[in-house]
């Protein structure tokens, strides 16, 4: 069995090895076709005689001969793209799974309308694009420039309906939020922006909790610009938060906020900020939250940088009756390095909180010191190298007024991450791992997870790419109390993969198949769903543009979902679409 | 009542207060005194021992205005490229008549024309009389965008960032000559340019084109944000592939939302915290609330991150743990014997879980 993979994998190498070489050889000789028939180097070469013969004419001071002018290799610039299309979802099973984040859009509908006009006026820009009108999940854009007098305006709406991937029958949640931006430059490195988002949501959700009807509102206007030897920002914003279902409390959140960056010279910037955020809540005392933070940017030599940052909060918020902080404080410092292609950085970080305990007579201040470091640079072979991470302690712990009082915060926090990238002009790869601890003293708890990425990207061809990358996860957990089930039977493993294959056999042709899958390994001992998944999408995309720039397009998109506990989750769809478009 | 904070407060600030002045004073002082003169040659000895401007603003910085030619040669030699950058937006910018020479046109990022044409044939001079992008390091590209950008960010916050010391400048993301007036096809802005590996990143982005209302990248930017950050952020742009997951892939949010590429000029860096991102849309959870419930108030810990990983998850909700394992990590008493169920918070019980005006145990919200 072993000689026969063997025989196999030699096989396939020899294959590997034909295709690469065949691939090397048209990479070889693609340039000199290209050369022999490429009117722009054709004039290249006559510009080179044309620009040689004017240097010996020039000796003798005769007149240049004029230049052949290069062509454009650019197709001819449209202005207008329509397209529309056709698609049909084939679902069975759970359609709440299959349209959770968003919808696609189904029968017919105008995939995109995006027009720019061509504006002799050069100051000025305009653009609009519409797409997927015709369903129940569309995006409007639209874009305004007046570069004379410095006015630029551009706005945007957008709605979308998705579902809770629930087995029970629930409606459609929905979103819609529109915007726009307006922007006047009073001087040339001065402006005056404002900006207005209105965002509704309507989510529902399975028994026994309830929905969620809500209204935000957001506007702030700012001024920010070169003042003196330095930047000046000034903002006020106002954040409106409605609850229409009367369950949650309306809010009102008004945020006043100045910062100046001083350029010191070239090696030093200080940057000052303040903020308060004063909190309005219906039937409540108002609560405001001041922060004050200063920044420092210090270059004590040429590849060396040192930053120090604090920044200081007061919370003032009568309403809260159990253990909340009343001051918090940040400080860092870092020093990073700069050494020919490495760079390294290291940081200390010390937090501490003022808490005010649940009685409200009593003060703990709990600290946390967090050190980080990162190095990257070039390793031999070609390779990158980076590697980051940080370790945090609790330095002083709070006390807690629960049914066990022990300490709830995470004694220590350990984090690390690796990576190694490299590659050549067809080929790049990748690795990543990354480690996580963390962990209580108190309770013996402690949460682990290592995880690793690898991907590469391979031109196989002139004509044909490939992607592929593989992730997994791995988690384990352990606490004091053991026994069934305990933190780790809660912690599942996951695996993800995708294999895309992408062939350009041409300018005017597009072929693209992808296959993305993941997969969970989970005790779920509450035999939920959604715990023991397995989803399998494959995609197949193409697409032909014709000689006018009308351009045809298909979609056929296979993907099954499965929930081994709860079968009422799974769906197997077969997406169809057809699209065609047009360009002038 | 007892309060210790204060004192320690004032001696853990004065450090880095007095750290910092100190630094300050001591680059001040050690700023090179301009050499003593003693007068004819003073003029030519100033001159001498001014810092020249380092390539490529050296370019600009030495040029008479008739080295500038208003970008009539370039189209000679250069017309794909002269195309393409008719067609972007931000031709609407360099073609500003309130600009100066020096920021106009062609010239204004490729610096002026007059030395470049002259130099054209020579190997070793080529690309020391003209800003060529793909021939600089990331910073001469830094220097040379932020002659205008720097409202976005100064040369010395950029070379502070992360994405500075990973090799990562302008050019990398932004794209300014476009193949098509439309933004269609940025990458490619020659057709027989080979695919940039960009397109085929995230690779979940192919599914995405299932999902038609994406809205288009912005700021120039090369690539939708998924694939264009994900090209760098591997791992990230892995975990959105798991079954749960803010929807990036399905093009209803781009990681900007959250994320601020240019982080020194921007609040965020200098007082916001993460729920703050978070809040923007789950605005039903920013609280504050009679009852807070510690780690979802933002002030300890790593706030909304402490249950949920917002790229994406296999566990519902994108938390970190599955169902009821949440709650134990923390309240490890609840593990065996406390109403094993469902959820903690989707059974009825603690459905106020990240705050509550009712009931300290967050059973009602």
């Amino acid at each position: 069995m072993k000689n026969t993979d063997k025989t196999q994998t030699a096989s396939r190498m020899q294959s590997f090895t034909k295709v690469f070489a065949i691939a090397a050889l048209a990479t070889m000789y693609t340039p000199i076709r290209a050369a022999a028939q490429s009117p722009f180097d054709t004039a290249g070469t006559l510009g080179s005689i044309a620009g040689a013969g004017a240097f010996t004419v020039a000796q003798d001071d005769a007149p240049e001969p004029p230049r052949a002018q290069p062509k454009s290799k650019l197709d001819p610039a449209t202005y207008l793209v329509a397209e529309v299309g056709y698609a049909d979802w084939n679902v069975s099973g759970s359609r709440n799974k299959f349209r959770q984040y968003a919808t696609v859009p189904g029968g017919f509908f105008l995939k995109e309308l995006t027009y720019v006009p061509k504006m002799e006026d050069p100051g000025q820009y305009v653009f609009t694009s519409l797409k997927g009108i015709g369903g129940v999940d569309y995006r409007g854009d639209l874009g305004l420039v007046y570069n004379y007098g410095g006015t630029r305006i551009s706005g945007y709406f957008s709605n979308s309906s998705f579902f809770e991937d629930t087995n029970a029958p629930v409606g459609a949640s929905s979103r819609h939020s529109a915007g726009f931006d307006l922007r006047q430059n009073v001087t040339k490195n001065f402006s005056l922006a404002y900006r207005f988002k209105s965002d509704s949501q309507v989510n529902r959700y399975e028994s026994p909790n309830a929905g969620e009807n809500q209204h935000t509102q957001y506007q702030d206007i700012s001024a920010a610009g070169k003042v003196g030897p330095g930047y000046l920002k000034l903002s006020s914003a106002n954040l409106r938060f409605e609850d229409n279902t009367g369950t949650w409390v309306n809010s009102d959140v008004q945020t006043f906020a100045g910062s100046y960056l001083w350029n010191v010279n070239d090696g030093i910037d200080l940057q000052a900020g303040y903020s308060r955020a004063n909190i309005g809540q219906t039937g409540m005392k108002g609560s405001h939250i001041e922060s004050f933070a200063l920044n420092g940017d210090v270059a004590i030599g040429s590849g060396t940088d040192v930053n120090l940052a604090m920044q200081n909060r007061r919370l003032s918020m009568p309403n809260t009756l159990n253990d909340y902080v009343k001051h918090q404080g940040i400080e860092s410092i870092s020093l990073s390095q700069r050494y020919k292609s490495w760079r390294g950085s290291i940081s200390l970080r010390l937090q501490d909180d003022e808490r005010l305990n649940y009685s409200q007579t009593y003060v703990d201040v709990p600290k946390w010191s967090t050190v980080e470091g990162r190095l990257s640079g070039r390793v031999p072979g070609g390779l990158r190298l980076t590697v980051r991470g940080y370790t945090q302690a609790l330095i002083e712990q709070p006390g807690f007024n629960t049914n066990d009082p022990s300490n709830l915060y995470w004694t220590a926090r350990d984090f690390a991450e690796g990576r190694l990238e490299g590659g050549h002009d067809d080929l790049s790869y990748y690795a990543v791992y990354t480690y996580r601890s963390d962990r209580n003293a108190a309770r013996a708890a402690e949460v682990t997870t290592g995880q690793y990425t690898l991907g590469a990207t391979y031109q196989v061809s002139p004509t044909l790419n490939m992607f592929a990358e593989y992730h997994h996860e791995l988690w384990s957990g352990k606490a004091a109390i053991t026994g069934y089930p305990s933190i780790g039977n809660y912690l599942p493993d996951v695996t993800t993969g995708i294999l895309q294959l992408t062939y350009n056999p041409n300018k005017r042709a597009y072929l693209s198949l992808t296959y993305t899958g993941f997969g969970t390994r989970n005790d779920n001992p509450l035999m939920l769903p959604d715990g023991n998944t397995r989803g399998t999408f494959v995609t197949i995309n193409g697409r032909y543009k014709f000689n006018r720039g009308y351009e045809l397009g298909f979609m056929v998109a296979p993907w099954t979902y499965r929930d081994n506990v709860v079968n009422a989750m799974n769906y197997n769809a077969t997406v169809f679409m057809l699209t065609g478009s047009t360009r002038f | 009542m007892k309060n210790t904070g204060s004192y320690r407060r004032f001696f853990l600030y004065s450090i880095p207060v007095t750290l910092l002045a100190g630094l300050i004073v001591a680059s001040v002082f050690a700023t090179p005194a301009p050499p003593k003169t003693n007068g004819k040659d003073t003029e030519a000895k100033t001159a001498k021992a001014a810092k020249p401007a380092k390539f490529p603003l050296s370019l600009w910085a030495t040029a008479d205005e008739g080295d500038y030619s208003g970008g009539k040669n370039c189209t000679n030699c250069h017309k794909t490229q002269t195309d393409s950058y008719e067609r972007s937006p931000h031709t609407v910018y360099m073609k500003d008549p309130h600009n100066t020479v020096d920021k106009t046109g062609c010239e204004g990022c490729h610096g002026p024309s007059k030395n470049h044409v002259a130099h054209r044939k020579e190997e070793e001079g080529l690309y020391q009389n003209v800003v060529s992008y793909t021939h600089s390091t990331p910073e001469q590209i830094a220097a040379s965008c932020l002659r205008c950008h720097q409202d976005t960010v100064t040369q010395n916050h950029w070379k502070r960032t992360e994405h500075s010391h990973a090799g990562v400048s302008c050019t990398s993301c932004h794209q300014m000559h476009w193949a098509d007036r439309l933004g269609k096809d940025r990458i490619r802005v020659a057709p027989d340019q080979k695919n940039d590996a960009l397109t085929n990143t995230v690779g979940k982005a192919q599914v995405a084109s299932v999902f038609t209302n994406a809205a288009a990248p912005k700021a120039l930017l090369k690539s939708n944000e998924a694939n264009l950050c994900g090209s760098c952020h591997r791992k990230v742009g892995a975990e959105f592939r798991n079954n749960f997951h803010h929807p990036v892939p399905e093009g209803r949010l781009v990681c900007s939302d959250c994320h601020s590429a240019h982080p020194n000029r921007d609040d965020r860096k200098l007082m916001r915290t993460a729920k703050q991102a978070c809040i923007t849309c789950h605005a039903d959870v920013a609280g504050p609330f009679v009852y807070e419930h510690d780690p979802a108030s933002d002030l300890t810990g790593t706030g909304c991150l402490e249950c949920h990983n917002p790229h994406g998850s296999s566990n519902p909700a994108i938390l970190n743990s599955f169902t009821r394992g949440l709650c134990i990590k923390c309240h490890t008493d609840k593990s065996v014997n406390h109403n094993p169920g469902r959820n903690c918070w989707d059974s009825g019980c603690h459905s106020a879980i990240h705050g509550s005006n009712h009931d300290p145990r967050f059973l009602q919200r």
